[in-house]
């Protein structure tokens, strides 16, 4: 397995689905998407995270054909797109806002794609649309007007009118972001399933870091029009490769240092052995990795600090600690025993492994 | 709803019946009555008759049938132009659509008359076009044509009312949402399809409404036909008028008027109908 994830890693034997070749555009002033380089493999879920303004919804209208970038190529199986509409292309999109056409019903909605391309008999139209509409669960609601739906339904249909065209590459632009909590999850859920029954390419756009990691096997963290990192979730959680991403993507303690000759000082008695040039750095360890008590072992790094806060958040409990020198450092622990209580001002020994440290080389990009 | 709503509701539209039948109602719905009356003696009898409708169609079918065509090819031109500008409004460039909107919205500050001289000193004898093409040697004496025709009245009609045109085609085109038009080129719409499939039929009430407005405007027009009109084929406003006035016929002059309401009623409801029918999004089976 690991093997043959070496090969396609390294050597793609197949044409991806999406390649993106140095994209850039800008809106006057301001570098909306900034030399983005990206190749999508057929039958991946790719979620595309990041901030607001971090250009990822751009992004997703370049692919759609809504926008023309400045510089650079969009290629979708192996053709050059670039300069095509999105009536053109292989792309359907599920907008944000849906974009339901008001004055028709939710069947006349699914069956517009099929009837304009005009490749299917009446019958055929009726039968694929039945699927699609089945697809997302909503055959009841083939003869409804489309202004008479909720906000899920009308999500559902337009995720029905996208797929019945069956695009080479669906893509998402923070289609669930409209929905309550519940009703996203649902459709988490329903997205999930529905990749699997019918495969194919989803480009999925977020700002939710919780969704990014439920739905796609591959995920994008954009940042500023650029992408940070393109890797699997675990990757982007464990391994993330700038303090951007190690930051945005779940809760992480940062500790300020300087690498000398090869070691980092981090401050409250502690160095590390990191090699790089010499210069201000920035390490990362997630809350989650901080054990109490002391580790003797070579490969971890012990410190005594203060408890300064606790809260029991259900799942886990979340203490702040305060270092000799000062500085905070947040630990999650799942595994505590029921009802042991801490003093706060009580000194305790923080410990973790030093392969879960991460060094980021400040003012790197 | 219940009954204290419905108190309230009603409450809150009495001020506009009130205005509604103040201003509208009354007046016509005496002018209905006065047009089954006789005039006997220079004055009004009550004496009911059906007799000013039969005059009106007997004596004058052609002013009734040739205004309401010259209303409709106004009403037709000045809808599809105004349909025009309104787009150019909505879908140019947001400042560029703004600056035609307001061009439109400043044109509405001329006044009816000083329109209508306008284009009488534009096309006369020695108006602009005529010294402009002389001055350019293309013509050796001023063409009298431009003047006193149907064609001045049709113009100078579709040029005051153009502007009340799109008022309400650019309120409705306002209305249509960007995300479906994307999604109609997004399923292989070309942008001819969007325009049929996704705009007309989104703004087919204001397109209505111009178009209403605009027949109506016309339809009762008098002053333009005075001024600007030949002597050939007079518009029924004037022949209205003039029952009114020295002819001391008010009963003839509210059949007349109200026999040119039926008509263009008629039109309305045929232009609805058809409309609908055209606009109405088909089914895929």
């Amino acid at each position: 397995m690991s093997y043959v994830a070496a090969m396609t890693e390294f050597q793609p034997l197949t044409t991806p689905a999406v390649r993106l070749s140095a994209l850039r555009l800008s809106f006057g002033a301001h570098l909306a998407v900034d030399d983005v380089s990206l190749d999508i493999l057929p039958g991946d879920f790719v979620a595309i995270l990041g901030p607001s303004g971090c250009g990822k919804t751009t992004l997703l209208r370049l692919l759609g054909g809504f926008l023309t970038p400045d510089q650079g190529t969009i290629e979708i199986d192996g053709a050059d797109v670039t300069s095509q509409g999105p009536e053109r292309r292989p792309t359907n999109t599920v907008f944000q806002g849906y974009g339901l056409f008001p004055h028709m019903t939710v069947r006349q909605n699914v069956s517009y794609g099929l009837k304009i391309a005009g490749r299917s008999t009446p019958a055929e139209i009726r039968d694929q649309v039945d699927q699609a509409l089945g697809l997302v669960r909503m055959n009841d609601f083939a003869e409804r007007n489309s202004r008479a739906l909720s906000g899920g339904q009308q999500q559902r249909v337009a995720l029905a009118r996208a797929l019945v065209m069956r695009p080479h590459v669906l893509l998402l632009d923070e289609s669930l972001a409209a929905l309550d909590l519940k009703l996203r999850h649902q459709m988490q859920d329903e997205l999930r399933r529905i990749h699997r029954e019918i495969g194919g390419t989803f480009v999925f756009v977020t700002h939710d870091q919780n969704e990014a990691f439920f739905l796609a096997n591959k995920v994008a963290v954009m940042n500023k029009g650029r992408i940070e990192q393109f890797a699997a979730p675990s990757d982007i959680y464990h391994r993330p490769s700038t303090r951007f991403v190690a930051t945005f993507v779940g809760e992480a303690n940062v500790i300020e240092g300087r690498r000398e000759n090869g070691t980092v000082m981090i401050g409250d008695g502690q160095f590390l052995a990191s090699s790089g040039p010499d210069g201000p750095v920035e390490i990362m360890i997630r809350p989650e990795d901080i054990r109490l008590g002391k580790d003797v072992s070579g490969a971890a790094m012990t410190l005594r600090a203060t408890l300064i806060d606790q809260v029991f958040q259900g799942s886990f409990l979340k203490l702040t600690f305060a270092g000799e020198s000062g500085r905070h450092y947040v630990a999650t622990l799942n595994d505590e025993p029921r009802g042991t209580a801490r003093a706060l001002g009580e000194k305790l020994d923080l410990s973790w492994d030093i392969g879960r440290m991460r060094v980021f080389d400040k003012g790197a990009a | 709803m219940t009954t204290d709503t419905a108190k309230t509701s009603l409450g809150l539209a009495l001020p506009a019946l009130g205005l509604n039948a103040f201003l509208f109602i009354l007046p016509l719905g005496y002018f209905f009555v006065v047009s089954f009356l006789q005039v006997k003696a220079y004055q009004i009898a009550l004496s009911p008759t059906f007799g000013n409708y039969a005059r009106a169609l007997r004596e004058y079918p052609d002013a009734l049938l040739s205004t309401l065509g010259l209303a409709f090819i106004v009403a037709i031109l000045v809808t599809l132009l105004g349909l025009a500008y309104a787009l150019a409004c909505r879908f140019l460039k947001e400042s560029w659509g703004n600056l035609l909107l307001a061009i439109a919205l400043i044109t509405l500050f001329g006044g009816y008359l000083a329109k209508l001289y306008a284009w009488r000193t534009i096309l006369g004898g020695n108006g602009i076009v005529n010294s402009g093409l002389m001055e350019l040697g293309l013509i050796g004496e001023p063409i009298t044509a431009l003047l006193y025709n149907d064609f001045a009245v049709i113009l100078a009609l579709t040029h005051y009312t153009l502007p009340l045109a799109i008022l309400p085609i650019y309120g409705a085109l306002k209305a249509v949402d960007d995300l479906p038009i994307a999604a109609a080129r997004d399923l292989g719409a070309s942008g001819w399809r969007v325009f049929c499939d996704i705009v007309l039929p989104q703004c087919a009430q204001g397109l209505f409404s111009a178009f209403a407005l605009t027949l109506l405007f016309v339809a009762g027009d008098a002053i333009a036909p005075r001024l600007l009109g030949g002597t050939s084929s007079t518009m029924i406003g004037v022949f209205i008028q003039n029952q009114f006035g020295f002819r001391v016929n008010a009963p003839l002059g509210s059949a007349l008027a109200f026999t040119m309401i039926a008509g263009s009623a008629l039109i309305l409801i045929a232009v609805a109908f058809l409309g609908n029918r055209a606009l109405r999004p088909r089914s895929a089976l």
